[in-house]
């Protein structure tokens, strides 16, 4: 497998006078579960339309598991599934499984057809007649039997109920330990993609504002709570990235672990909705200096 | 591509089809029972007439190019954009080139074998029992070679709008507007100019061609030869294309409607290359 699955330099998209996504560098390497996180209009989209062909860089470029994406070219090796989970409603499942052999060249129908038998989704529905769970769910096993190495996902589950979102996310947890394939799928929500993801980009206003392995970045990160008054003397040692006031008292995001030295000063590990919220609310020009 | 060519269009094809090889089934069947040539009647009398008087709605309607337009060209992509399906379609393996070429290339193949079923057993059925002695040019738009290539322009025109417009209904619109547009162009403009036309004095008959005009010059005006006739002092002029033409312009037409085949055809790859999905 190739070490790298994503490689961006300094990659952008213009739509019109605005920036879809912009000076958008990164890296991430092969087997990961990758979340991609930001809130509406951030350019998740943006970021993976042009890792499919569908949208064409205006600046930058972008390659995929070691081979360059060029306009209108989508690589044998990706799958991706969009919002809808768009199919061709008026097929049948068998006819969908049809359609996805004639027009790959990669294509186990094996994958297809066990996976549909597990989750007793019959081969003669019409997939506009199924509910929008199992059509999530004929999507996914469509593109598995690609048999991808690199699989992406825009927003999986953010047209799902409750139950189709863990049925969803649970095939998909099965596929990463079946498949062995690196998986990008984005989210505004954090929390649904803690229990998947190992890997996170935040992106916010077309730019990434963090990236990197989901446990390292907990780990590298702390929440200090303390008196307003101290704040100066505290946060002169240490790398603040974001401050919130409480009535007297601040909570400071800070990078790196070093001693506080301040007993009324309590130190916390933060949990990864909460780094991805305070580096959301942080100015692009602070993230960006993080990580240059 | 093939199996998926055929899934997404069987329906319209079946349509299609059955409208077109109907229409050739009865031209056949009215042509063979109306027995030898020289037993028919000047003017056509039952089937034949009502046939006849069809040909008009057709000649002024063009509806079945645009029929063809409408319904297998315009919602080729249109509809794929509607139902979002291009996002599936476009990130498979088969590139938008391969998939555009093999729809345009099956599909228009099929167009062009309907619509030729349907004008040479239409003109085999005119020229023998429907009008045999109006001369072809009246039923010049549904010629056998110019009427396919009309077909393949109109369903065209719908893949081109289908592909700029990305919705079915306004493209099924323009659709309409573009082939009637180019009709019209065609019936009155173009087509009487293909060749020089033949003036000829005294009010001579056309003799199965087809008359453009009719005016009178004097005498002292006229240049040609001089058989005689006059009407108020005047030397009757009919201008006109002789009937042995039919098949020179039908070639030249045809080839004209191939052009603008081309151009729209390179309108849709150009548009469906740039097009973001």
């Amino acid at each position: 497998m190739t070490q790298s699955a994503i490689t961006a330099r300094n990659l952008g998209r213009r739509y019109g006078r605005a920036w879809g996504l912009q000076h958008c560098s990164l890296e991430v390497p092969a087997g990961r579960v990758v979340g991609l996180v930001g809130p509406n209009g951030a350019g998740k989209s943006t970021l993976m339309n042009l890792m499919v062909g569908l949208l064409r860089p205006t600046t930058g470029e972008l390659e995929l598991l070691g081979e360059r994406v060029g306009p209108n070219t989508v690589l044998e090796r990706v799958a991706y599934i969009d919002q809808e989970h768009s199919l061709y409603r008026d097929f049948t499942v068998r006819e969908m499984l049809t359609a996805g052999r004639v027009l790959n060249r990669r294509w186990d129908d094996k994958i297809a057809t066990d996976r549909l038998a597990e989750l007793g989704i019959p081969l003669t529905a019409k997939v506009g007649r199924i509910s929008g769970g199992q059509r999530a769910q004929v999507a996914l096993a469509v593109a598995l039997a690609k048999q991808p190495e690199l699989l992406i996902l825009d927003e999986p589950v953010a047209s799902l109920d409750p139950l189709a979102r863990r049925e969803m996310m649970s095939t998909l947890m099965a596929a990463k330990a079946d498949h062995d394939c690196t998986i990008v799928l984005s989210s505004h929500v954090v929390s649904e993609l803690e229990r998947l993801c190992d890997y996170l980009v935040v992106l916010d206003h077309g730019r990434v504002q963090l990236l990197g392995d989901i446990d390292e970045l907990l780990e590298q990160h702390r929440l200090l709570f303390g008196p307003a008054v101290t704040e100066d003397l505290v946060s002169a040692h240490q790398h603040v990235l974001h401050r919130e006031d409480l009535n007297g008292r601040v909570s400071l995001l800070v990078r790196g672990i070093r001693p506080v030295g301040d007993p009324s000063w309590q130190v916390q590990r933060v949990n990864l909705e909460e780094l991805v919220m305070r580096y959301l609310a942080m100015p692009s020009r602070v993230a960006e200096e993080v990580f240059a | 591509m093939i199996w998926m060519t055929w899934r997404q269009h069987r329906t319209t094809l079946f349509i299609l089809a059955a409208v077109f090889l109907g229409l050739a089934a009865v031209f056949v069947a009215v042509t063979v029972s109306a027995g030898p040539v020289s037993e028919h009647p000047t003017n056509p009398t039952g089937i034949h007439e009502l046939l006849y008087r069809l040909e008009l709605v057709n000649e002024v309607l063009l509806p079945l190019p645009a029929l063809i337009g409408m319904f297998l060209g315009a919602p080729l992509l249109a509809a794929e954009y509607e139902h979002r399906t291009v996002r599936y379609a476009w990130t498979q393996s088969v590139s938008r080139w391969h998939w555009l070429s093999t729809k345009l290339l099956l599909l228009g193949s099929a167009v062009v074998l309907l619509a030729t079923a349907f004008s040479t057993t239409h003109m085999w059925w005119y020229t023998t029992a429907g009008a045999p002695h109006e001369g072809p040019f009246r039923i010049f738009n549904q010629g056998p070679l110019s009427f396919p290539a009309a077909c393949l322009f109109a369903f065209v025109v719908g893949v081109a709008a289908g592909t700029v417009l990305r919705r079915t209904v306004a493209a099924m619109g323009l659709t309409i507007a573009g082939t009637w547009a180019a009709s019209i162009v065609f019936v009155n403009w173009l087509r009487p100019n293909y060749m020089t036309p033949v003036t000829d004095a005294n009010g001579a008959s056309t003799s199965g061609g087809w008359f453009l005009s009719q005016t009178a010059v004097r005498p002292e005006d006229f240049v040609g030869v001089d058989s005689g006739g006059r009407i108020n002092g005047l030397i009757p002029v009919t201008t006109f294309q002789p009937a042995d033409r039919f098949w020179t312009f039908q070639v030249i037409e045809a080839g004209l409607y191939l052009g603008l085949t081309v151009a729209c055809v390179a309108v849709a790859f150009w548009w469906v290359r740039r097009a973001v999905a």
